[in-house]
């Protein structure tokens, strides 16, 4: 039954790799990406919108990119369900094909040999998640494999003393947290997306993945010293916001903190079970993924009984560096 | 798919074709974890009582009516064919028992909805796979 999409895979693959004339490399994190494809400004336009990684931990994921130049939209063996923005999901004994029709892209991955290709309508107009978030179903896919670590729904920003990531639920203000801290002594390594592996003795790192992060209009009013990054504005009224260039670092993960707004009392940390924590990282995590469930669902598992939880109680958004730089200090001292 | 978890002897068990999850904890907890190892109901009841120094009978009652609020929400099949150690949290252990219940969210299905991801069948594509938990 499984063997249908392999072999089907194989076609659809043979005709892609048939019309790529250009490659291009990268490094996301610990992941190396090679890309290749028909044309040479679309690589530009992916390999500009991802964040130079160190390391060269994990093995690297090909991805084949493709439009319907090349390949025609018949040859796409899903229904690519754009009204009903729906996302189908197949799986071979070897391959895995994924037919998304919110971000209107099509894709086959090849688990063993680490090879993704997509597939897009018109390369000229990309769709907007892989405008701005280039390849994340590849890279939450790749990850999964062999259980190397995870692409995690969560804000991440860092100190000479580590990370200190931020979950909460969509809404709960971990983007306007985290973003509240660019431009200021902390690094932004992502806004709601972030990469996360572990050392053999289970040391959690974070790792940026994206240049820009999104905005509301209100958090852009109430961070207004981002006005002057805005690089454009974005779909469903967000705007989008370089993140400050930085040079690449180890981040290892010192606290997670879960968000929440209250306006009565000034910004701090409090105590937060761990439950609490697993609950807003791992199940906004878990719904954002077509594959890899399992493995990012015990990746975050892990990443939550890796480092202390807190909660961060935020009145405003300009209280937020401060904060979490003295809980950095504050765990650097204890680490010393 | 579903997808269970226990961290600090709370249960969390996701459904991750609706975006429903739930909470479990003390009795509850218990009661998940000697459910979903594949005992029998004589068994599961002994280590739940065992474990919190209740009556058997009691605690049998109880996991039988559990059993069918955890078959409604489709977080777990009947007759699954597997069989392993419960490993019950321990900070749980000597609790006293009480009925199990679990919270139930539904605060991301519309993040869900949004997006909504169906498996399709390996042959035939692309036909809807039928709605069955795994």
């Amino acid at each position: 039954m499984t063997a249908a999409v392999d072999q089907q895979y194989g076609e659809f693959v043979d005709l892609a790799l048939s019309t790529t004339a250009h490659t291009r490399s990268s490094q996301v994190g610990p992941l190396p990406v090679h890309l290749a494809g028909d044309s040479e400004d679309e690589l530009e336009q992916i390999s500009e919108h991802l964040r130079a990684g160190t390391g060269n931990t994990w093995p690297p994921l090909s991805v084949t990119t493709v439009d319907s130049t090349s390949v025609p939209a018949d040859c796409i063996p899903i229904e690519l369900r754009t009204a009903a923005k729906e996302t189908l999901v197949a799986r071979g004994e070897k391959v895995t094909a994924v037919a998304n029709g919110f971000q209107e892209s099509f894709w086959m991955l090849d688990r063993k040999n680490g090879h993704a290709v997509r597939w897009l309508p018109d390369r000229e107009s990309p769709p907007y998640g892989e405008q701005v978030s280039p390849l994340s179903l590849a890279i939450r896919w790749w990850a999964g494999v062999g259980s190397k670590g995870a692409l995690i729904h969560a804000g991440a920003v860092a100190g000479p003393q580590g990370a200190i990531l931020l979950v909460g639920n969509p809404g709960a203000g971990k983007s306007t947290s985290a973003m509240s801290c660019a431009y200021t002594e902390l690094d932004v390594l992502g806004d709601d997306q972030v990469i996360i592996d572990f050392d053999t003795d289970g040391q959690a790192t974070a790792h940026p993945v994206y240049k820009l992060a999104k905005l509301t209009p209100r958090s852009l009013e109430l961070i207004p010293h981002l006005e002057q990054h805005v690089a454009f504005e974005g779909q469903f009224g967000k705007f989008l916001v370089n993140l400050p260039e930085r040079a690449p670092g180890t981040h290892h993960v010192r606290a997670i903190c879960l968000v929440e707004q209250d306006q009565a009392g000034p910004t701090r940390i409090e105590s937060c079970p761990r439950a609490e924590v697993l609950k807003a990282v791992g199940v906004s995590t878990l719904f954002q993924l077509a594959v890899a469930k399992k493995q990012t669902w015990e990746a975050t598992s892990k990443l939550v009984r890796s480092a202390p939880c807190h909660r961060l109680v935020v009145r405003h958004p300009a209280e937020v560096p401060d904060v979490l730089t003295d809980l950095l200090r504050t765990i650097g001292s204890v680490t010393q | 798919m579903v997808i269970s978890d226990t961290i600090d002897g709370e249960v969390l068990a996701i459904r991750s074709d609706n975006g429903a999850y739930y909470s479990m904890r003390g009795p509850a907890a218990t009661a998940w974890t000697v459910l979903i190892s594949g005992s029998d109901v004589d068994d599961a009841a002994l280590a739940a009582s065992q474990h919190h120094g209740a009556d058997q009978s009691v605690v049998r009652a109880d996991l039988a009516t559990f059993t069918d609020l955890l078959l409604a929400e489709r977080l777990i099949i009947d007759n699954a064919g597997i069989s392993s150690e419960a490993q019950i949290p321990n900070e749980s252990k000597g609790q006293p028992w009480d009925t199990p219940r679990f919270e139930k969210y539904t605060d991301m299905q519309d993040l869900l909805l949004f997006d909504p991801i169906h498996e399709v069948q390996p042959a035939g594509w692309p036909a809807v796979a039928t709605d069955q938990p795994k």
